[in-house]
């Protein structure tokens, strides 16, 4: 009822002529979404979380002395925890240590690869003025026999050295699987959810974009422009990054005079999958952006054998990236997410 | 004497009245049968016999095609669309060709149950247990079961008897009877993960906290596993050497050649790179 009164209202208004957008008018503002800073909930939300936890910490010797920041795989929480700790809202008095973002490939050394970077710093500080951003935890381990030894360094560091406060970024689905696998949340119960956005938050984060670009947008209707932006945020179940590309994806031009018009909200096509296609999609959402071998490692297979299904489903653009970085394309998160709990995986409740 | 007569005389007339009753039934049965009864008889066959063959094709399609988590639930309806098309068909046949009074029925049940009875015992006896089955759900279509040493994937729920697909990609046919006589194994029971159990042997001299740390990693680790499930190593010891059992999830049971596969491939490969040891063949007594 609801999706037959926005179409209506759409088709209301008045009828233009309209043309896909010019490659360098995608090309730039595509440019400008991957620049765009995260929507101002998301560092609030950490921020917030992130103070109150230090403040507790600091004062209290059995308080936690970790937060963890969840997101969806389709999410750069890191980016996240980046900005608020740029934002200069830490402590004067506390220095940042910030663990590499990059993978920790090699299985059999994580765990000693993870000591040299953890223990090189300065010595431990007596007065709690530590703070050590772990900045994406699904980049420290890998999912192979022995692959998990990453995550219970931490682990164990982390609550032996009380006097190191420290901020962990992970995807949901990471962190589901490590509660699986290793009860993870007895070990970290203080954990802060980026939060979804909804239609005006949406469209206040990308109202900056429409600014800074200097392109002319048509506006729509109030009432419509809301629909618009509601069916947005639920189309992409709140995540931004997946919003952006959806948007984009929505844009038309109009040639007269040269106005970019934001149409219906729609998906690519998404094709069957087969069963090696979603066991190597969950991987991938496991692990975040991945390189070729230890996706392979992941998957238990060798790099020959999971070739042919990554070439299709990097032909059919569910996967982007090179074979030193691939990852699953957002714009498909919200259906692949769908599809993947409908076979059985494990698919955490919130987006 | 006159007493005995008198019986023979009685008992005479009651068999000859009873046989001319039956003999006029008889008559009056084939009487019925028509061309045209005939004709409609055969369409209802064919019609229920094309039924049958659709709703097979159409239960496997629409099962493989939807999403896992359902697959089992459509196949599992096979066997009632089956059930429906020949209560129909039966009723149908049975209301062309049958006189439903209190007499016609007495007089077709009692000749009927002692022709069935001797010449279709094994035939009646297995769709009564298909019945039963339906009700009791011993298996399903979907199903991993081992019955009768036969173990495999239930494919097909027949009238008479159920097809399962072994491992070794073989159809077998066990009658539902089997049911009376034998214990069925079911390993997922309706649902889509099942356990799968790994056995593991090693030499004496292993660490064993090592070997079971290496174990539940592999479940824990394989792509397969449904790790929200437990996973469970036992040790027991042999004369020959120490036998571990790794009980875990697989997450479609149709994986579980590739899942077992795929545990011992990785598992063995750490083993090799703990320098374990493999015992030697146990003795022959």
């Amino acid at each position: 009822m609801r999706a037959w009164l926005i179409s209506s209202q759409e088709k209301s208004e008045p009828e233009i002529s309209l043309e896909e957008l010019p490659v360098e008018i995608t090309e730039s503002l595509s440019r400008a979404t991957q620049a765009l800073p995260s929507p101002a909930n998301h560092r609030e939300a950490v921020q917030n979380a992130l103070s109150q936890a230090l403040e507790t910490w600091q004062k209290d010797d059995e308080a936690e002395n970790s937060l963890v920041v969840l997101g969806s795989p389709a999410e750069d929480v890191t980016r996240v925890l980046d900005e608020v700790l740029k934002a200069n809202q830490i402590p004067s008095e506390m220095s940042v240590r910030r663990l590499p973002a990059a993978r920790v490939t090699d299985s059999e050394t994580i765990a000693t690869k993870l000591a040299v970077v953890a223990e090189n710093a300065s010595e431990l500080t007596p007065d709690k003025q530590e703070l050590v951003v772990v900045p994406s935890l699904s980049r420290y381990f890998l999912r192979c026999i022995g692959g998990l030894e990453g995550i219970v360094y931490l682990r164990d560091r982390i609550a032996q050295q009380r006097s190191r406060f420290w901020l962990i970024g992970c995807n949901r689905w990471a962190w589901q699987y490590l509660d699986y696998v290793g009860q993870i949340q007895a070990y970290f119960e203080q954990t802060v959810s980026i939060p979804a956005l909804g239609g005006g938050e949406i469209k206040e984060w990308l109202q900056s974009l429409r600014n800074e670009t200097g392109l002319d947008f048509t506006e729509k209707m109030p009432e419509a422009e809301r629909a618009y932006f509601e069916r947005l945020a639920e189309s992409s179940l709140g995540v931004a990054e997946v919003a952006a590309r959806l948007w984009l994806r929505s844009l038309s031009y109009q040639p007269d005079n040269k106005h970019i018009v934001p149409e219906k909200v729609s998906f690519p096509n998404f094709r069957d999958l087969s069963a090696s296609d979603r066991y190597l999609l969950y991987s991938l959402l496991l692990h975040g952006p991945i390189n070729l071998p230890n996706l392979a490692t992941s998957l238990g297979e060798t790099e020959s054998e999971i070739h042919p299904p990554l070439r299709r489903l990097r032909q059919v653009g569910l996967i982007e990236g090179n074979s030193s970085s691939l990852q699953v394309n957002p714009l498909h998160y919200p259906r692949l997410r769908s599809e993947l709990k409908q076979n059985n995986f494990l698919v955490p409740g919130e987006n | 004497m006159f007493n005995v007569t008198f019986h023979h005389w009685w008992i005479d007339i009651v068999y000859f009245s009873q046989v001319s009753q039956t003999g006029k039934r008889i008559q009056q049965l084939l009487e019925q049968i028509t061309a045209a009864k005939l004709t409609k008889a055969a369409f209802v066959l064919i019609l229920a016999s094309v039924g049958m063959k659709a709703s097979e094709r159409i239960v496997n399609q629409v099962s493989e095609r939807i999403p896992q988590r359902y697959r089992l639930r459509v196949k599992q309806s096979l066997p009632v669309w089956r059930a429906i098309i020949l209560v129909i068909a039966s009723v149908t046949l049975l209301n062309l060709f049958v006189d439903f009074s209190s007499n016609s029925v007495f007089a077709l049940t009692g000749s009927a149950a002692v022709a069935v009875g001797f010449a279709f015992k094994d035939y009646a006896s297995s769709v009564i247990a298909g019945i039963v089955a339906l009700f009791e759900a011993p298996y399903r279509v979907g199903d991993r079961i081992d019955i009768d040493g036969q173990y495999g994937e239930v494919v097909d729920y027949g009238f008479r008897g159920i097809r399962i697909k072994t491992l070794q990609d073989e159809i077998v046919t066990i009658p539902h009877n089997k049911l009376w006589t034998h214990t069925v194994a079911n390993a997922n029971n309706g649902r889509l993960e099942a356990q799968v159990v790994t056995d593991f042997y090693l030499a004496h001299g292993v660490d064993i906290q090592r070997v079971i740390d290496i174990l539940t990693q592999a479940a824990y680790t394989s792509k397969y596993s449904q790790v929200s499930l437990p996973v469970v190593v036992s040790v027991e010891e042999k004369p020959w050497g120490t036998a571990f059992q790794l009980k875990s999830y697989v997450m479609d049971v149709r994986e579980e050649t590739s899942y077992k596969t795929d545990l011992i491939k990785r598992a063995k490969q750490a083993f090799y790179q703990a320098g374990f040891t493999y015992p030697g063949l146990p003795v022959q007594e």
